[in-house]
């Protein structure tokens, strides 16, 4: 501890000498006097709202020329192909390693480098050898039924947005994330995702294959029982014709209480 | 309830009996006329003299307490309601006495005061007192006594050493003290218990 002076029995002091000390005027005079800081002042706020202000909007116009979403980019094949839909900000390695069989068809594909252009013709070999009714993430080997006379299967690039009780992303109760599916819309099913979060032994990343929240995850999250955030991507969805669809992530908030 | 006997106990040794700051434990009528001081401060500073009138005293006694030049206290004190006047649009009630949020700014100054070396710390101690809560403070043997409590006390950190005056040498109560503080009544109850008893430990360790 710093130095500390000790005294013992020192004279208590009077009202009349402490009330001699009031002076308010004093306190008036100094608190009317004391400059104004800097950003009290008028000229101050009118210079940072105008910089504000053009920051701002040079931050919007910028987000939209990078905004290439609601474009339509039809993805045309050949015969024994399926037709894949990739939104643009989607267009990740990840992604397009799940869509394809080797490095070539990576590169010659439309989703590597983005903006996509419109109507650009992507090489999507799909493995209808495969009896198996497996989805994998690494190869997403997917058997489907092909249609022999090939047809062009143009899909909007309408994004398509998951959700689990209404919840794409945000806050959700625990009890409504427990007990739902993940739902698009009645036209497309959830085939397989893949879902991060902690447990108690640490970060998992796990591939569910369906549109269910398997009971080992829901078991791994109540043990941990604490509000986490966590995320659900790489969203695959078919339609009744068997179209994918790569649908946005989701970020939960998980409530517990 | 036992923390409570134990320390009033003490406090009792000579029939004496904990006397509460009645500035600080007011009506609602008068913390009501706070309110309306305070609102009509904020709009114009001089309606802020009924407070300075009324929290002067306490306020240089307080930091009196805690140093060892008049003048020194003075400027402190001073310098304390200058702080409150600027701040007063900030202030916002919470259900107790304005001095609370005074006697923080009042702890805040002083702490500056002593990293600026402007004033040395001081601790005022009555020794007629030191018996209400140190049982084996013995009168006739006053300079070695002296000498132990001036040790023990050192030997405290400085938010004990906080908590012994304010509660065993300027006799504030619990609930004070918790605002002034910054925690609740309860917490500073325990705390203090628990500070004495380890004052008392080095007190009487040889």
């Amino acid at each position: 501890m710093s130095k500390i002076k000790f005294n013992f029995d020192r004279k208590p002091l009077s009202e009349d000498i402490i009330n001699s000390k009031q002076d308010f005027q004093s306190i008036l005079n100094t608190v009317k006097n004391s400059p104004k800081k800097t950003w009290t002042k008028y000229y101050y706020f009118g210079t940072i709202g105008l910089a504000g202000l053009a920051a701002t909007i040079g931050i919007f116009k910028l987000i939209q020329n990078f905004d290439n979403i609601a474009d339509e980019t039809n993805v045309t094949l050949k015969s024994n192909e399926i037709t894949v839909f990739v939104a643009d900000h989607l267009a990740d390695e990840k992604t397009v390693q799940l869509a394809f069989n080797s490095p070539e068809e990576l590169m010659s594909s439309a989703f590597v480098t983005p903006p996509i252009a419109k109507s650009k013709k992507a090489n999507i070999i799909c493995d209808t050898k495969s009896d198996s009714n497996e989805l994998f993430v690494d190869t997403l080997v997917i058997p489907i039924e092909v249609e022999k006379d090939s047809k062009q299967n143009k899909v909007s690039c309408k994004p398509a947005v998951p959700v689990i009780a209404g919840v794409s992303s945000g806050n959700i109760k625990w009890e409504d994330f427990k007990s739902n599916t993940i739902f698009v819309d009645n036209d497309y099913e959830i085939k397989q995702f893949s879902i991060q979060y902690t447990s108690k032994s640490g970060d998992r990343t796990i591939v569910v294959k369906g549109n269910t929240i398997s009971p080992e995850i829901i078991k791994e999250l109540e043990q941990v029982g604490m509000n986490q955030t966590i995320f659900i991507s790489n969203i695959i969805s078919a339609s009744h014709s068997n179209d994918l669809k790569h649908l946005l992530s989701m970020e939960l908030n998980i409530l517990f209480k | 309830m036992i923390l409570d006997i134990h320390i009033a106990v003490n406090n009792n040794i000579k029939g004496k009996t904990m006397h509460v700051n009645s500035v600080y434990h007011q009506s609602d009528s008068a913390i009501q006329q706070e309110l309306d001081w305070i609102n009509k401060a904020k709009a114009d500073p001089s309606h802020f003299a009924p407070l300075y009138k009324k929290y002067f005293s306490p306020i240089y006694r307080y930091v009196y307490q805690r140093m060892d030049d008049l003048d020194l206290a003075n400027d402190v004190t001073s310098q304390i309601f200058i702080k409150a006047l600027q701040n007063i649009h900030k202030y916002e009630f919470r259900g107790v006495p304005f001095s609370s949020w005074l006697y923080r700014i009042a702890k805040s100054e002083l702490n500056q005061a002593f990293r600026d070396n402007l004033a040395i710390q001081t601790v005022n101690i009555d020794t007629q007192k030191i018996s209400q809560f140190i049982d084996d403070f013995e009168e006739d043997e006053l300079e070695e006594n002296k000498t132990k409590l001036k040790k023990a006390l050192t030997a405290l950190k400085p938010e004990e050493l906080q908590l012994i005056e304010l509660r065993f040498f300027e006799k504030r109560s619990f609930k004070e003290i918790g605002e002034i503080l910054e925690m609740t009544e309860n917490n500073a109850k325990v705390k203090s218990f628990r500070i004495l008893e380890k004052l008392k430990n080095i007190f009487n360790s040889k």
